[in-house]
């Protein structure tokens, strides 16, 4: 609610109290007046429209102040020997952003603080080298720049540009026994299958570089997410998963988004907001330094903690990776039909309404209808909404 | 818990730039306060009444004709309400379909919960009975004593109880009597140390869960936690008080069925029960509620209000209340085969603020419904949802601001009164004599997924219709689809 409606229904309600006696329009029509008047068309936020199905009677709640919530997550699949162990879904990208050195050193710091002090190891995946640190390194590397200091780090980043990224991979899994993280592009499609064949133990999707391009244009990062996971569970199809994890990056700066996120099949989020946060907490304080910031970015992923391990307790689980995306639900047509998220009340994809609808009709008119050809009828009607 | 002042004054001067801004940018620099306060202190973040609901369908749909204001005179129109009989012996009836939701002393300050009492006393000298739910933190000394109370303790209480407000004056013959009915909650934390909480009761209300922190269990900042709310609750003060996020004896069906006699035997099977869930998977909730033992069931939607809920769960989890309404009905409906019996209640809460919501909800099929906030804002709650600290600047969840207890009484008076005419007004030009005779072909929604979510299907604007005749033009115009 945005403080011009706030103000529409507390004038409404005092109408009523001050006088007791029927107002001439309801606080429903003021709203509609009031949006028509300053001509605010419906615009939803993707994000906000959707939300999740907590744990009544149906499945109980945990209840993460007396049970245990994991958190934890273990990143290398079979192949890997050293495997990672972060206590959070959570890794710092710090791709793109422009960090300066004194910040820079500010995370560092706090990353060190966090797993010494708090138990809580994230992993920060960065170019440079970080020496003395306690907290997971994933080194970016590229073919031209790789050495063999690299492999120090505790895992490893690469970008998948072409065929000979495929090589890369398995020159460098030959040598290397921590995971190895790859950052896919919009055509993952492609080559996800060889990929995980030669051995990467995770992806990257960028979201927001991956929605800039020509394939995703105009869609939004959890559509991304969905069909990256979907791609994934293909890979998988009748095996056991052994350990890929989907990691996405792009604006998940807060715990909603993270769980969303989630849901619809990542495993790890990268976060690269702290640093923001920090400068965020300069509203109250003028000066910022280094003994400062690294506080703030401790207290601020302590206290993310905290909401991360309450979602899933409220959602009926004890662990964070069992979200699906049976557990959301969305109050936007245009949400359910990127992610793929039921509508609420219905409990059905917009999609999945339509083709009812069209078995329905079909059965009415005694139509038989071969699968290519309702395919077909439902992007027609999905397009032409 | 309390919370750096300089951190509430940005976020009262975002609300106030973003008053003069756009909407996307409050939103986001809502965001930034939370980013603020997890820097400040390290601590999940709170706030105070219900979520930002990006689209809670009440603007979308309408009632086919129904005035709020009307030449004629409709105060015949019945309005009643009445709860229980399904299996308890006794029947609440109330003279209005609403009524106030569970708002416990505590989580509001003395004066506000006295000046509740005292509208509703003199509403019910006046004919108008409107049921008060306690909340979960136990009812306070006059809600279940009369002036005949022998009880020495209780009376000590009661006069530190005043004192602290300085309320010292007020009259106690006044005080010490009850007309309304009275619900109380049973609730995880089982904050009331006294039988008599349940077996003076009207009714009993079995709390699951609410509509702003499904799943999470109630929560009180130790802030607010002073020594009489202490000890009201039975609890250490200023302590934060984390009611578990389920009863620790109902994991399931079975548990809620054995927990539902348990309560029938201790009250004779004479007092109503309801069970109140938060709007989550409804269906099913509802339809273990009707399989319970239970008279009625109370579904809080996601907008539904709160003292305190860490801000990301009240955000994230909940579906609204429209389709939440649909999906209770349709689980009744079910479980009754469709046929006309009204023995079991739906009660629905979440952002109902005014009669044309009030008639909206029970057209689409509830009987009753709950109001917290309207109520609030009727005593002069600003909106400003910082009910968790003890900072509130109308001075009713917290903070040294004096409450006008008798203005605040007049103002929920008129608020009801001004409420009840206008659902009599509304009824009564729709042409029907009980509001319970509303239903669904007086709604239409005026978009496509309203119309899904709110099952209305039987009207000319039915979207469902709209898609097959579209389905239908490509048919015949368009690819043939006959394979």
């Amino acid at each position: 609610m945005n403080p011009r409606d706030k103000f529409v229904i507390r004038s409404s309600i005092l109408e009523l109290a001050e006088t007791g006696t029927p107002r001439n329009i309801s606080i429903d029509d003021k709203l509609r007046n009031e949006h028509k008047e300053r001509e605010i068309e419906k615009t939803i936020n993707i994000w906000d429209s959707i939300t999740a199905l907590g744990a009544q009677l149906s499945r109980p709640p945990y209840d993460p102040y007396r049970e245990i919530i994991n958190l934890g997550i273990s990143i290398g699949r079979k192949q890997c020997l050293n495997k990672v162990v972060l206590s959070m879904p959570l890794i710092i990208y710090d791709n793109a952003i422009k960090i300066e050195e004194t910040s820079l050193e500010s995370l560092h710091i706090a990353l060190d603080r966090l797993a010494i002090d708090s138990n809580t190891n994230l992993g920060l995946i960065s170019e440079n080298e970080i020496k003395n640190r306690k907290f997971s390194h994933f080194k970016r590397i590229n073919k031209k720049s790789a050495k063999v200091e690299d492999y120090d780090s505790e895992g490893l980043v690469l970008q998948y540009n072409d065929d000979k990224s495929l090589q890369f991979l398995t020159d460098i899994r030959r040598e290397f026994n921590g995971p190895i993280l790859v950052e896919i592009d919009d055509d993952f499609q492609k080559y996800i299958g060889p990929l995980l064949d030669t051995g990467a133990d995770g992806v990257i999707a960028d979201t927001i570089k991956i929605t800039n391009n020509a394939r995703y244009k105009g869609k939004h990062a959890l559509r991304v997410i969905r069909d990256v996971r979907y791609a994934i569970n293909q890979y998988y199809a009748g095996r056991e998963n052994d350990g890929i994890v989907l990691m996405v990056a792009g604006d998940f700066n807060n715990t909603g988004r993270i769980v969303k996120s989630a849901a619809l099949g990542a495993d790890i989020i990268g976060y690269y907001t702290s640093l923001l946060i920090a400068n965020a907490a300069n509203h109250y304080e003028i000066s910022s330094n280094i003994h400062t910031v690294p506080d703030r970015i401790c207290r601020h992923i302590l206290a993310t903690k905290g909401e991360l391990k309450g979602v899933p307790a409220a959602l009926g689980y004890s662990d964070f990776y069992n979200l699906s995306p049976a557990d959301l639900r969305t109050s936007s047509i245009e949400t359910s039909l990127q992610a793929d998220i039921a509508i609420e009340g219905i409990d059905k994809t917009y999609r999945q309404i339509i083709e009812e609808l069209i078995d329905e009709y079909a059965s009415e008119k005694g139509i038989e209808m071969n699968k290519e050809k309702k395919r077909e009828l439902v992007v027609q009607l999905l397009t032409h909404r | 818990m309390s919370y750096n002042k300089d951190i509430l004054a940005i976020k009262r001067n975002l609300l106030k730039e973003s008053s003069s801004s756009n909407l996307i940018d409050y939103y986001d620099q809502s965001k930034i306060i939370l980013d603020a306060r997890k820097a400040f202190d390290g601590l999940i973040p709170y706030s105070g009444l219900g979520a930002n609901s990006t689209n809670d369908y009440f603007s979308s749909i309408d009632l086919i004709g129904g005035k709020l204001k009307t030449d004629e005179d409709y105060s015949d129109v019945d309005l009643s309400l009445e709860i229980g009989g399904r299996y308890s012996n006794n029947i609440i009836t109330t003279d209005v379909p609403f009524f106030i939701s569970g708002m416990s002393y505590g989580s509001l300050k003395l004066p506000a919960k006295i000046a509740l009492h005292i509208a509703l006393n003199k509403l019910a000298e006046d004919g108008i009975k409107v049921i008060m739910n306690t909340g979960e933190g136990g009812a306070l000394p006059w809600e279940i004593y009369g002036m005949d109370i022998e009880n020495s303790s209780i009376i000590e209480y009661t006069n530190r109880l005043l004192k602290e407000h300085n309320l010292d004056n007020i009259n106690r013959e006044q005080l010490f009597q009850r007309h309304y009915p009275l619900v109380v909650q049973y609730a995880s934390g089982r904050f009331w140390k006294d039988p008599n909480y349940l077996l003076k009761a009207d009714a009993i209300e079995i709390k699951i869960g609410q509509g702003a922190k499904i799943g999470h269990g109630g929560l009180l900042p130790g802030s607010k936690v002073t020594e009489l709310v202490a000890e009201n609750r039975g609890i250490p003060p200023y302590r934060s008080a984390h009611s578990p996020s389920r009863h620790l004896d109902i994991l399931g069906p079975e548990d809620l069925v054995a927990k539902i006699l348990e309560l029938r035997e201790v009250t004779d099977w004479n007092i109503p029960i309801i069970v109140k869930v938060g709007a989550a998977r409804a269906y099913d909730d509802i339809k273990i509620i009707l399989k319970s033992y239970a008279d009625s069931a109370s579904i809080d939607g996601y907008v539904g209000g709160t003292g305190a809920a860490p801000w990301e769960i009240r955000d994230i989890i909940g579906i609204n209340t429209i389709p939440s309404i649909k999906m209770g009905k349709d689980a009744i409906n079910d479980y009754y085969s469709h046929k006309e019996i009204n023995e079991f209640k739906l009660l629905a809460h979440g952002g109902i603020w005014d009669s044309k919501r009030i008639a909206k909800c029970i057209a689409l099929g509830a009987n009753g419904v709950g109001i917290g906030t309207g109520f609030l804002i009727s005593m002069g709650c600003t909106l400003i949802q910082d009910c968790y600290t003890n900072t509130c600047p109308a001075g009713l969840t917290g903070s040294y601001e004096k409450l006008d207890i008798e203005n605040s009484a007049k103002r929920i008076i008129n608020y009801i009164k001004g409420t009840m005419v206008e659902l009599q007004n509304i009824v009564g030009s729709l042409g029907k004599k009980r509001i319970k005779d509303l239903n669904k072909d007086d709604l239409f929604a005026t978009d496509e997924l309203s119309n899904m979510v709110s099952g209305l299907s039987s009207n000319n604007k039915n979207y469902f219709k709209q898609i097959k005749d579209k389905i239908r033009q490509i048919d015949v115009h368009g690819m043939e689809l006959n394979v």
